[in-house]
C-alpha cells in the first residue's frame, strides 16, 4: 500500500469556510501536515498510542486559532509551534509497551512487529536528550529535513543546529548501546 | 560490553521507526473525517470563547466579593444587635450595661424584671488623718 501523498488527494471534501484571507483553512491543511504533526508528537514524546488523538487536539487548537495565523509563515512551522505546547503539557511517562498497540497494516504484520520494535527502541534511545537535542534530532533524522528548513522551523542559525545534531547523534548512538548491552546482558 | 552503533545501525533503525509512522493515505482520510466531525460538533454547542479571557473572570470574582461583603455585613450587624451579642462576646468583669432608657420606637421603656440593675453609688470612706512624723529626740 502507498504511503500518503497530499498532493494525490485532490478528491473534493467538505471543508470549512475562510473567514478571511489572512487565517488558515485548517481544515484544508490537516491533509497535507497531519502526517507531518503525527510523527512530531511521537518524536517529542507523545505516546505513539496517543499521538493521533493529540494530533486531532493540536488542529483543534489551530482552527481556534486561526485568527492570529501570521500569513508570512509557513503553515508547518505554526502547527509545529502549537505542537510542542501540546506536546509539552500531553508528555507522560513513557510507556514502550504500547508502540505494539500501535495497528498493523494487513499486507505484512511480521514487517510492521519489526518497525514498531525499532520505533519502541528509537523512542527509548531518545529519552535521554533533552528537549533542545531532541527537536532537532527528531526533524532531521525522523522527518529528514534539511538544516536550513530546520533552523528556520526552531528559528535558530544553521550552525546552532549542526551542533546540536552532532551532539544528539552522539547520545543516541550511546543510549542505544547501553540498551542493547542491558538487553543482551539480561539474556533477552 | 558491545560496540557503539555504527552510523548505519542508527540509519537503519530511524528507517524502521519512520516506516512504522508513516500513514496511509486513508488513515489521513478518517483522520480528517473525525476532525471536521469534531469541528462541527463544537459549532453546534455555540462559539468557542477563551477560557483565558480576563473581563469575564474579573467579572466573576468581583461579584463574588460583592455578595460576600453584602452577606457578611447583614450577618455582622444583625449578631451586633441581638441580645445573645452581650452573653456572647462581652467581657464577663465588665460592668453590666445600663438599661435604655428608650426603646427602639423613640417611647421612654419601662424598666423590666430582667434589666440589670444600675450600679448605686457608695459614699467614699473618711478620710483619714495625715500622719505627724515622731518628734525628734524622743527614744
Amino acid at each position: 500500500m502507498a504511503a500518503y501523498d497530499p498532493a494525490a488527494a485532490s478528491a473534493p471534501r467538505p471543508t470549512l469556510a475562510v473567514h478571511g484571507s489572512s487565517e488558515l483553512d485548517v481544515a484544508s491543511a490537516f491533509r497535507e501536515h497531519y502526517p507531518f504533526v503525527l510523527r512530531a508528537l511521537v518524536g517529542l514524546g507523545v505516546p505513539p498510542i496517543d499521538a493521533d488523538d493529540t494530533a486531532q487536539e493540536v488542529f483543534v487548537i489551530a482552527h481556534r486559532r486561526r485568527a492570529d495565523f501570521d500569513a508570512t509563515r509557513r503553515a508547518r512551522a505554526w502547527l509545529y509551534g502549537i505542537a510542542r505546547g501540546v506536546a509539552r503539557n500531553r508528555r507522560r511517562a513513557r510507556r514502550p509497551e504500547l508502540v505494539d498497540a500501535l495497528p498493523a497494516a494487513a499486507d505484512d504484520p511480521e514487517r510492521d512487529v519489526v518497525n514498531n520494535q525499532a520505533l519502541a527502541l528509537a523512542l527509548r534511545a531518545m529519552d535521554g536528550l533533552s528537549s533542545k537535542l531532541r527537536e532537532v534530532f527528531v526533524l532531521m533524522e525522523l522527518e529528514s529535513m534539511s538544516a536550513p528548513e530546520v533552523a528556520q522551523l526552531l528559528e535558530l542559525s544553521v550552525n546552532t543546529v549542526y551542533s546540536r545534531l552532532r551532539l544528539a547523534r552522539g547520545r543516541f548512538d550511546t543510549a542505544l548501546a547501553e540498551i542493547r548491552a542491558r538487553e543482551g546482558a539480561g539474556g533477552t | 560490553m558491545s560496540p557503539e552503533p555504527s552510523t548505519s545501525d542508527r540509519d537503519v533503525l530511524l528507517a524502521r521507526a519512520r516506516a512504522a509512522l508513516a500513514k496511509q493515505a486513508a488513515d489521513v482520510d478518517g483522520a480528517h473525517d473525525r476532525f471536521l466531525a469534531r469541528l462541527e460538533a463544537e459549532a453546534d454547542q455555540g462559539t468557542w470563547k477563551n477560557a483565558r479571557e480576563l473581563k469575564p473572570l474579573l467579572m466573576s470574582w468581583g461579584r463574588m466579593l460583592l455578595l460576600g461583603g453584602i452577606a457578611f455585613a447583614i450577618v455582622t450587624v444583625s449578631w451586633a444587635q441581638c441580645p445573645l451579642y452581650e452573653h456572647s462576646v462581652a467581657d464577663p468583669d465588665a460592668p453590666p450595661r445600663e438599661a435604655p432608657l428608650y426603646d427602639w420606637k423613640g417611647k421612654q421603656r419601662r424598666p423590666r424584671p430582667g434589666d440589670p440593675i444600675p450600679p448605686t453609688r457608695v459614699p467614699a470612706p473618711p478620710a483619714e488623718p495625715p500622719s505627724s512624723p515622731p518628734p525628734q529626740g524622743v527614744k
